[in-house]
């Protein structure tokens, strides 16, 4: 079921990719928390009202509204995204394509411990890469902004956020898993979650286009409905039910497909 | 009693690649060979043993159980080296090999460090920086470490020099007379002829015929090279040796005799003066010609 050596291996294989992508997004997370000055943002909300940088920026006077539009709409969605990308193709596909899979599937190890394994590696990191980003959040803005964060609509965002990229890792992980050949497997794993995010800004520029909500991922992901604090546990849901499913049928094709190794 | 079966395995990739229809069973301390040209389907028939692909029909089993099925049971038994090896590239050797030992659930690697020593490899490097003969001497090691019952051989010399290959053939032998069952696959001759009870020549595909080797070993035609000093010496060879292929400017003549003519040879050249002599060595495809009488639709 779960297997020790191959854990470690992903570790130690992963880790500089994991090290640089949660790096950089503390830094994006200590820098935008320190910018923020509500007076500022309040004037520029009241110039830019009904126009399209109003609607990027609406409701960011208060630090978490303000952190909403910047930093969960742009670096917290696009740097996990590539981590995701790369080290999902990594994972799987990659070992298949070069050909060192067959090692590992030449030892008494279920195909199933060997994926089961990865994708475990895979979900802890992202979770993890997350507790760091939140903890970092959290205590940046003790020091620099001081009773200005609202804790518990703070630790949601980072959860919505989280669970968001899970459910974007199931389908990097769920390519990996099906395709043999590298490039196939990075073409669909990084392809969807990249016009999933094209597709979402388009959503905001425009009123008119507003079907397109409806074929990406980032709009389960609705920072606005979280400050409010309704109707997110839905979307929660769904992400975490999109994870499942994508993790369990890239598991399941893996265990069932021919390998060319 | 068989270890391996292969009952009527079919798998069509499309192209024309693939096996088709392969029935092959191995008994209990044989060796056996698969011989045939790159593109056989030779590695394609290891790979369904190893579980890697799922037969489309027909099917593999190791001591009765099904190779797809129970892949995990028979790991254990078995010890594998790819055609193509591949390592991971950001790992050193002795880790990799220590990883696998893990996996595999072995404590003792004394076993392992007598490879190593026997055939002179630290493997403390990089994977990625090892040439070709250096990995092909860890994928050995991978295969032979835990003293497998069965052991899958896909081209298992490419890439040695040829003292390291000899090597290699004894560690073989050494398996056999301690009653492992060996398959193992080649495009060379003469590795197959060495080493194994009994051959199988794979084409496209397709089993063409099994034969004993020693059976093999005999009837072939073996071809010598040789020039005359003399075109009286030509003239009296062809007398003797009517289908020989000559040159009369060059004085150089070829001579293709079985076995059992090989002392008539002898006797004849005795009375010649040569310049040189040598026996010409055979691609694949001109044994398989000889084999079967020249027809080419082998």
């Amino acid at each position: 079921m779960f297997s020790l050596p191959i854990f470690i291996q992903d570790i130690k294989s992963n880790f500089k990719f994991w090290m640089a992508f949660t790096l950089v997004l503390c830094l994006f997370m200590t820098v935008m928390i320190n910018v923020f000055t509500p007076a500022a943002i309040g004037s520029i909300d009241k110039v830019s009202a009904g126009t399209i940088v109003g609607n990027l920026l609406g409701g960011a006077n208060t630090l978490i509204g303000f952190m909403a539009n910047s930093f969960y709409t742009l670096m917290a969605i696009v740097f996990p995204m590539l981590y995701s990308i790369i080290v999902g193709n990594r994972l799987v596909a990659e070992k298949v394509d070069h050909g060192d899979m067959s090692g590992l599937l030449s030892t008494p190890t279920k195909r199933f411990t060997i994926v089961f394994t990865k994708a475990v590696f895979f979900l802890v990191s992202l979770i993890l890469m997350w507790t760091v980003v939140c903890l970092v959040g959290i205590g940046v803005s003790h020091l620099f902004q001081l009773g200005e964060l609202s804790l518990d609509t703070f630790l949601l965002m980072n959860l919505g956020c989280c669970l968001y990229h899970l459910a974007l890792s199931s389908i990097t992980y769920c390519a990996s898993c099906v395709f043999n050949l590298s490039k196939m497997s990075m073409a669909i794993g990084g392809g969807i979650p990249l016009f999933f995010y094209v597709d979402a800004l388009i959503v905001k520029l425009s009123d008119n286009l507003d079907v397109l909500k409806y074929i990406t991922l980032n709009t389960l992901y609705d920072t606005a409905k979280i400050i409010d604090g309704k109707d997110y546990g839905t979307n929660f849901a769904i992400l975490l039910l999109i994870t499942l499913v994508l993790y369990s049928l890239g598991i399941t094709v893996f265990c069932r497909k021919d390998l060319p190794l | 009693m068989s270890v391996i079966v292969l009952d009527k395995l079919t798998k069509d990739f499309k192209n024309g690649r693939g096996v088709f229809d392969v029935s092959i069973s191995v008994k209990r301390g044989e060796c056996y060979g698969f011989l045939g040209p790159n593109g056989a389907g030779k590695s394609t028939t290891m790979r369904h043993l190893m579980g890697f692909y799922q037969p489309q029909s027909g099917s593999a089993t190791i001591d009765g159980l099904n190779c797809w099925r129970d892949q995990k049971q028979l790991q254990s038994k078995i010890g594998y080296l790819p055609g193509e090896i591949a390592f991971p590239v950001d790992m050193t050797g002795k880790n990799y090999i220590r990883m696998i030992a893990k996996m595999r659930g072995m404590k003792d690697l004394s076993y392992e460090k007598e490879l190593e020593d026997f055939f002179e490899i630290n493997p403390a490097s990089e994977l990625r920086r090892m040439s070709k003969g250096m990995k092909q001497k860890v994928g050995i090691i991978l295969a032979f470490m835990h003293k497998p019952e069965l052991l899958l051989l896909d081209e298992p010399s490419s890439g040695l020099d040829p003292l390291m290959q000899s090597k290699f053939i004894e560690l073989m032998e050494r398996f056999k007379k301690a009653g492992t069952t060996i398959l193992l696959s080649s495009h060379m001759f003469e590795e197959v002829e060495r080493t194994c009870d009994r051959i199988g020549i794979i084409k496209n595909g397709r089993m063409i015929q099994e034969i004993n080797a020693t059976e093999l070993r005999h009837s072939r035609l073996k071809t010598f090279e040789l020039e005359c000093e003399e075109e009286a010496d030509l003239n009296k060879l062809l007398v003797q040796f009517p289908k020989m292929l000559y040159d009369r400017q060059t004085r150089i003549v070829r001579i293709s005799v079985p076995d059992s003519r090989i002392n008539e040879l002898i006797a004849a050249l005795s009375v010649c003066r040569l310049r040189y002599l040598k026996e010409e060595k055979h691609t694949l495809e001109e044994y398989f010609m000889q084999f079967y009488g020249g027809k080419s639709n082998v």
